[in-house]
């Protein structure tokens, strides 16, 4: 039976929305508005689980530190996670976010990539207000694990990208697990706890021990959202069910589909995936979603985010271990477990 | 379309047995090392990276044994990224800022965990059976024992994954010298062994420095083994100009047999 997780929802709302205030407060209030200022609080005022900020402030907190420390590096945080996803939806095609229609559905290309630029820029300010707060060498240890975020981030996307482009067919789970290492994990989970726990202790944190934890907890994370975009609902999910079908993503599940099935199944795939995005029929995708279902693809990979969530439990307990027992400690535990059990 | 059904494509899962284990296995692999010496091969690792066409379990009950291969698979992943790129931000970081002035003298703490890190996989997957977060079938039938020559039996000094048979290279090493041991792997179960092959992250030494995984080779890189037989394999270590000296030691998998052991070699000045 599904537990309750309530609390965690509040929990991460609240961190959400008190970081989102911060975001709000460095938009420009200037022109361009219609083109730009406007724009940029779109992605950022849709319903987000809120789990970057979550982290990072629960994290700071467990350590000891104050909200009002770490609301900056969280804020900048969340802004370079929604510039990615704008720019993310452009490369993959990606029709709705978060339940809307993607930026470039709605205005166009152009207009995507630059709000998207724009929101990279504005996440820097945060960062450099951090010197009052943090003095000078928080706050360049901030921005190195920032740089180190974006950099692997943007890696983690080449590789996605380089797979779809040259219809790469031949991958192992390796090398997926590698991918959403430098995509997902660094940026959803590895870098907001580090960074917390950075301020959290004024540095002195062995920010390391918080790697294979995180790690493991943003794989969970990954392919769960893999296979809430193959069985979710629409309408809780926010994107469209099989897109990632659609647009070709390697997640695990097609990865497992194309290792597992016969030499005629594999090569219709590949045909498949070869075709441009619109020349790829519904019925097709169904095809291939029949297929996954047939050989377990969509079972295993649940399976293994189960997996993954427990070895992150138990990295959890190295990690946070020896920290008080307090509610934000707590709440990143359940997270573990909300990440897995969802179904948004 | 018409698309084909299924040719019963999925290969029996190898079962082993353990050292330590209190299960006994249906059927049985075991490890052995034998003699090894210097040789001049710098054959490289063809690590789990790039590996393309392996083949994955389908059947539901082979589910937990999949996904227990894909933990074990993200533990060696990161550690590989982490030496890769996190440490290498590290050094740009403290040209700016002396990070490690912040700290309160853990470094030998953080270092004797890092070394650790490549045994922690065995641990991981203990773990995952007391958390019950899910059936976890496949767990009953891994593991590995390894004896013979070279093969540490140290009780005096019992240490944590005490139960991982430990292979050495039996030559003390130099810089620009090769040392390799070798293990006889017997396939005692009457069903044989899918291809498989051998991976490492590479091995640390206690002060923190890194032997890569490109050093270290297996011959025959891919095998598979005859219901109950037996197949030699040569580990190689190859030490690159400028290794300091130290004992590096790390964990040598083979994923799909579910077979760990802690490779070790000894590096002099």
């Amino acid at each position: 039976m599904q537990r309750s997780y309530k609390w965690v929802e509040n929990t991460l709302n609240e961190y959400m929305q008190m970081t989102k205030q911060v975001m709000l407060d460095y938009f420009p209030d200037k022109e361009p508005q219609h083109y730009l200022y406007d724009l940029v609080s779109s992605y950022p005022n849709r319903t987000g689980k809120g789990l970057r900020p979550g982290l990072c402030i629960a994290t700071c907190r467990a350590f000891g530190g104050s909200i009002s420390s770490v609301l900056r590096s969280a804020a900048a945080i969340e802004l370079f996670h929604n510039a990615f996803l704008i720019h993310d939806d452009v490369e993959d095609g990606s029709e709705f976010r978060r339940g809307l229609p993607t930026m470039h559905k709605e205005y166009g290309v152009g207009i995507a990539i630059n709000v998207g630029d724009a929101m990279n820029v504005l996440s820097i300010r945060p960062l450099m207000d951090n010197l009052d707060r943090l003095g000078s060498t928080l706050t360049w240890l901030v921005f190195a694990e920032i740089e180190h975020m974006v950099r692997e981030s943007v890696e983690g996307q080449a590789m996605e990208l380089g797979w779809v482009r040259d219809n790469v067919c031949s991958l192992a789970e390796a090398d997926y697990l590698r991918m959403i290492l430098k995509k997902t994990c660094w940026y959803t989970c590895m870098h907001p706890c580090r960074i917390g726990a950075l301020i959290g202790s004024g540095g002195s944190a062995d920010l390391d021990s918080f790697n294979r934890f995180a790690y493991y907890m943003g794989a969970a994370f990954q392919i769960q959202d893999d296979a809430l975009n193959l069985e979710g609902e629409h309408e809780r999910y926010g994107k469209e069910i099989s897109g990632d079908i659609f647009e070709g993503k390697r997640t695990l599940m097609l990865i497992h589909l194309l290792n597992n099935c016969t030499a005629a199944e594999h090569e219709y795939i590949r045909e498949f995936l070869s075709r441009p995005r619109e020349q790829r029929s519904m019925e097709q995708v169904g095809q291939v979603h029949d297929l996954m279902v047939k050989y377990n693809s969509i079972r295993s990979a649940r399976s293994t985010a189960r997996h993954l969530a427990g070895a992150a439990m138990r990295e959890f307990h190295l990690a946070y271990g020896k920290l008080p027992d307090s509610d934000d400690k707590r709440l990143i535990e359940n997270i573990i477990l909300y990440m897995i059990e969802r179904d948004i | 379309m018409a698309v084909e059904k299924p040719a019963g494509k999925k290969p029996a899962p190898a079962r082993v047995a353990s050292a330590g284990s209190t299960k006994k296995p249906a059927a049985r692999a075991k490890t052995k090392t034998a003699s090894g010496g210097k040789t001049g091969s710098d054959a490289r690792e063809k690590t789990a990276r790039g590996k393309t066409g392996k083949k994955t379990g389908a059947k539901p009950d082979g589910l937990a044994a999949g996904a227990v291969r894909i933990v074990e698979q993200a533990a060696s992943i990161l550690e590989e990224e982490i030496s890769a790129g996190i440490v290498a931000a590290k050094k740009v970081g403290e040209r700016y800022t002396n990070a490690s002035a912040l700290r309160s003298g853990e470094n030998e703490q953080v270092i004797q965990r890092f070394r650790k890190d490549a045994h922690e996989v065995l641990d991981i997957l203990l773990d995952l059976v007391n958390l019950s977060i899910s059936a976890i079938g496949g767990l009953g039938e891994r593991a590995m024992n390894i004896r013979g020559t070279g093969v540490s039996n140290d009780k005096a000094h019992p240490r944590p994954e005490e139960n991982l048979p430990e292979l050495i290279v039996p030559a003390t090493l130099k810089a620009g010298e090769s040392g390799k041991v070798g293990m006889l792997v017997e396939n005692g179960s009457g069903n044989a062994t899918a291809q498989f092959g051998f991976t490492t992250a590479g091995l640390l030494n206690t002060s923190g420095d890194r032997l890569d995984a490109q050093h270290i080779s297996f011959d025959p890189p891919l095998l598979a083994i005859s219901a109950n037989d037996v197949e030699k394999v040569n580990v190689t270590v190859a030490i690159p100009e400028g290794t300091p000296p130290g004992q590096y030691s790390g964990l040598l998998q083979a994923p799909a047999i579910q077979m760990r052991a802690i490779l070790t070699v000894q590096v002099e000045a």
